[in-house]
């Protein structure tokens, strides 16, 4: 039987090797290429022409564009726009290579807990650089809200220092753990359809064609959390409250 | 009069089909997909405390060889970063930590008159 985790294996495509230094192209790392070749692409849709009526290539990165621009105007404000690279980048890595891991024979980059980790502790590292820059040691107010009874004070700060540790954890884990499981459910019906035979299967079949769609909103809707989150996180380190 | 008059039944009208392109139609339609992102944070927001709390109490204990003594303080710590993240979700202040003061206030004000 099929292992369903098997799609998550990584595996040297060209194998390169410096003495024990493993530096091999990976299935991973290739399509970490693909992913980022797809971006420009896309992007370059948009930059080519810049017509004042839009055709579809350079509508659908105009959509993406203002979309994430209303996106950093309303959580972070006129301060924003230094931030907005970042955010947009982040989105469209994001936001491809979930969609790339839906197309079969593909690899869900963001299915490896090391790649969204490394995501979310640029963000974190992002926040808290930038925070202290801007507001210097101020920045560590953030751990102690005003206006509360001074006992409170001991239990708080531990708090919400562990709150605030917590920020790349959750924002690593939700997308990991959403693209592993979808991709391994769509697998494992895929695999008592196959199991079931040709009557008998086409139930998994036809769940499986529904879990796609499925799948492809999660995809985008990772996607969206993600880039969000890595605004109200930057939020912070513009505005102190 | 009789413009005034009829703009304001056009509006009613509008509002009764759904079909008014007033702000609060817009904001419906955008937040639906929000809303969604909202509910499929909550369970991570909660996990992310424990688990952060765990970590950070085991990596203690890991270097200082007192096993289960910051283990069990940063586990309880992590649970109150857990409801702590879920309480500021649901309360719609949309960062995890640092209390925005003012947003804060207008939340709370209902309940216990604020500070």
């Amino acid at each position: 039987m099929a292992d369903p985790l098997k799609q998550f294996a990584v595996k040297p495509v060209i194998p390169i090797e410096f003495g024990t230094l493993n530096l091999s192209l990976t299935n991973s790392s290739l399509w970490m290429l693909v992913c980022v070749f797809v971006a420009v692409l896309i992007m370059l849709g948009m930059a080519r022409r810049r017509a004042l009526v839009p055709c579809r290539t350079q509508n659908v990165p105009e959509i993406f564009y203002e979309f994430i621009h209303a996106m950093v105007k309303d959580t972070l404000g006129h301060h924003g726009r230094t931030y907005m690279p970042l955010v947009f980048s982040l989105f469209m890595i994001v936001l491809i290579g979930n969609i790339l891991g839906m197309i079969p024979f593909g690899f869900t980059i963001t299915s490896h807990i090391v790649v969204t980790g490394a995501l979310s502790m640029l963000v974190i590292g992002v926040v808290t650089v930038m925070g202290f820059v801007n507001h210097g040691l101020k920045f560590l107010r953030l751990f102690a809200p005003k206006g509360l009874p001074l006992p409170i004070y001991i239990i708080i700060i531990p708090v919400e220092i562990v709150s605030y540790m917590s920020r790349p954890f959750t924002l690593a884990l939700r997308l990991a753990a959403n693209m592993t499981a979808g991709h391994t459910m769509l697998k494992v019906f895929a695999i008592f359809s196959i199991q079931a035979g040709v009557l008998a299967g086409l139930g998994p079949m036809l769940f499986n064609a529904a879990m796609v769609s499925f799948e492809i909103l999660v995809a985008v809707l990772q996607a969206y959390i993600f880039t969000i989150l890595t605004c109200m996180y930057l939020k912070d380190a513009v505005e102190l409250h | 009069m009789d413009n005034e008059d009829f703009n304001k039944r056009l509006a009613d009208a509008l509002k009764q089909a759904g079909m008014n392109k007033n702000e609060k139609n817009k904001e419906d339609s955008g937040s639906s997909f929000a809303a969604l992102a909202r509910g499929m944070r909550i369970g991570f927001e909660f996990l992310g405390g424990i688990v952060t709390g765990l970590a950070i109490g085991y990596g203690i204990d890991y270097y200082a060889g007192t096993t289960p003594l910051f283990l069990t303080i940063f586990l309880f710590l992590g649970f109150g970063a857990g409801l702590l993240n879920i309480y500021r979700l649901l309360n719609n202040i949309e960062t995890t930590i640092g209390v925005n003061r003012k947003e804060f206030l207008d939340v709370t004000k209902g309940d216990d008159g604020g500070q």
